[in-house]
């Protein structure tokens, strides 16, 4: 599973920070960025499932082959 | 040159492939888009014929970068070529309708004009104008633009051969790469390659300025070789001290490429690129730290101030090297930064202003160590104190309605 940041809509909240820090990265002026091309790792598919319904601009989505039901306001794609 | 003088050079011509045949001769012909990004253009035809229409094509002719004016240049003095290039375009890749999209008033009106002596074209055309900007030419801002919205980029995927126009699949065409098709069409690939390199065949439009006797704008072979380029152009090659390569989005290289050909794969080992085909001489009254922060002072301005890392990191590299003009070291940072900000934004704008960071230390060692040791006089001159002024890079265009002839 990869995330992806949508750099247009981030507006720094930082929240994606604070459930996944791991993979959701800050900059020195709080906008959030990936590495590695933004691959969750294993395990960690479900905060970073968090992370994309919790960001309060809906800049975050799942890249990948699950990523168009994951992605939808009321998902019930299974974990 | 009307619809007649260009018919009679030889346009518009009944015979050339068409279709498939067309998109095939493309291929094999390596042309590639002459916006900047040099993106195989037959990959594209390809990418939006094959998706289910309706499609469309964008002739793109907003020209942003400000040392560049091959595209106005073409609007202007060639709109028949253009318009030929995306007839035959327009045909082969299946389009509903096709706009041109400019951003200079004079471009707007020879197409305009070009288009009422056109009898009975194809597919409906449509001139749109929006005002210039510098990211106003990008795919998805050209989408946006054409929408009834803001000319700024979006986050992509999707991209327009995806998602464009009315939310279908759209060709977006700088209009210097359709002018090449009828060639392609009529003559073939083996006679396109007569130019050229095998890497990188067929001619280019060079604007080129700055430290020369002729500034202007010239049709040249892919892979001349710059310091050709220089010699033909008069500028004083031997005290050039760096080039300002492919508008402002190959950065500044030192006069270590002088013997470097201007084409896509050498151009690309060296860091830079052949971008929109601006080539931009400093000479040895300038200074590559001065140049870089006019330039880098332009992104900050420029951007679309939507991106956040852009609307901050634009400004914060302008500033570290103005810093470096004044004598202070803040290298350290502006490194980082040429490094970190990559793929941070929506558009190029940030690729673009960190990969010009990141030519200055990486091309100028010894430059930046001198400025640390002793401050520059040059970028005392060259750097006004107010950083609101427009790029001193910008190429005059005449007022279109005095006699619509470039002056450079």
């Amino acid at each position: 599973m990869k995330v992806h940041i949508d750099p247009v809509k981030c507006e720094g909240f930082g929240t994606c920070h604070d459930i996944l820090p791991d993979v959701f990265l800050l900059d020195e002026w709080g906008y959030a960025y990936t590495e590695r091309d933004g691959e969750v790792p294993v395990g960690q598919e479900p905060l970073a499932r968090e992370a994309v319904h919790k960001c309060p601009v809906n800049a975050i989505s799942l890249q990948g082959d699950d990523a168009a039901a994951a992605n939808a306001p009321t998902s019930a794609a299974p974990d | 040159m009307d619809r007649d003088a260009y018919v009679a050079a030889g346009g518009y011509a009944e015979g050339g492939v068409r279709g498939e045949d067309l998109i095939e001769a493309v291929e094999l012909a390596g042309l590639r888009g002459r916006g900047g990004a040099a993106f195989p253009t037959a990959v594209k035809m390809r990418s939006v014929r094959d998706r289910p229409g309706p499609r469309y094509l964008v002739a793109n002719g907003e020209e942003g970068e400000p040392a560049s004016v091959k595209d106005r240049w073409l609007l202007r003095h060639r709109p028949h070529l253009v318009l030929d290039g995306l007839l035959r375009t327009a045909e082969a890749v299946g389009v509903e309708r096709a706009y041109v999209f400019v951003s200079d008033r004079a471009c707007a009106a020879g197409v305009e004009h070009a288009l009422g002596e056109l009898v009975a074209p194809a597919v409906p055309i449509e001139v749109v104008f929006v005002d210039p900007t510098y990211v106003a030419g990008e795919e998805t801002a050209v989408v946006r633009a054409l929408e009834g919205g803001p000319a700024l980029p979006l986050d992509k995927p999707p991209r327009p051969f995806e998602v464009g126009v009315k939310g279908q699949p759209t060709l977006i065409a700088n209009v210097e790469t359709l002018a090449n098709v009828p060639f392609v069409a009529v003559e073939g690939p083996k006679a396109y390659r007569q130019v050229g390199t095998s890497g990188s065949p067929g001619t280019f439009l060079l604007t080129i300025s700055g430290d020369c006797r002729r500034p202007g704008l010239y049709e040249v072979p892919l892979g001349i070789v710059l310091r050709d380029a220089l010699n033909m152009v008069g500028a004083p090659v031997s005290e050039a001290c760096a080039i300002l390569m492919g508008g402002f989005f190959g950065g500044i290289l030192s006069p270590r490429v002088l013997d470097v050909p201007l084409a896509y794969d050498e151009l690309r080992e060296e860091g830079s690129g052949l971008g929109c085909g601006s080539v931009i001489v400093l000479g040895a009254d300038d200074c590559p730290v001065a140049a870089v922060a006019d330039v880098m002072n332009y992104f900050a301005r420029e951007n679309a101030n939507q991106c956040g890392a852009c609307i901050r990191g634009t400004p914060a590299m302008r500033d570290a090297v103005m810093d470096l003009a004044r004598g202070t070291d803040d290298t350290e940072r502006l490194r980082r930064w040429s490094l970190s900000l990559r793929g941070r934004g929506a558009c190029g704008l940030l690729d673009g202003a960190a990969a010009l960071a990141a030519s200055l230390l990486r091309e100028f060692p010894e430059v930046v160590q001198e400025h640390l040791d002793a401050r520059c006089a040059r970028c005392a001159d060259l750097i006004g104190p107010d950083t609101s002024e427009r790029t001193r890079f910008r190429l005059p265009i005449d007022d279109p309605e005095e006699n619509g002839e470039l002056v450079l």
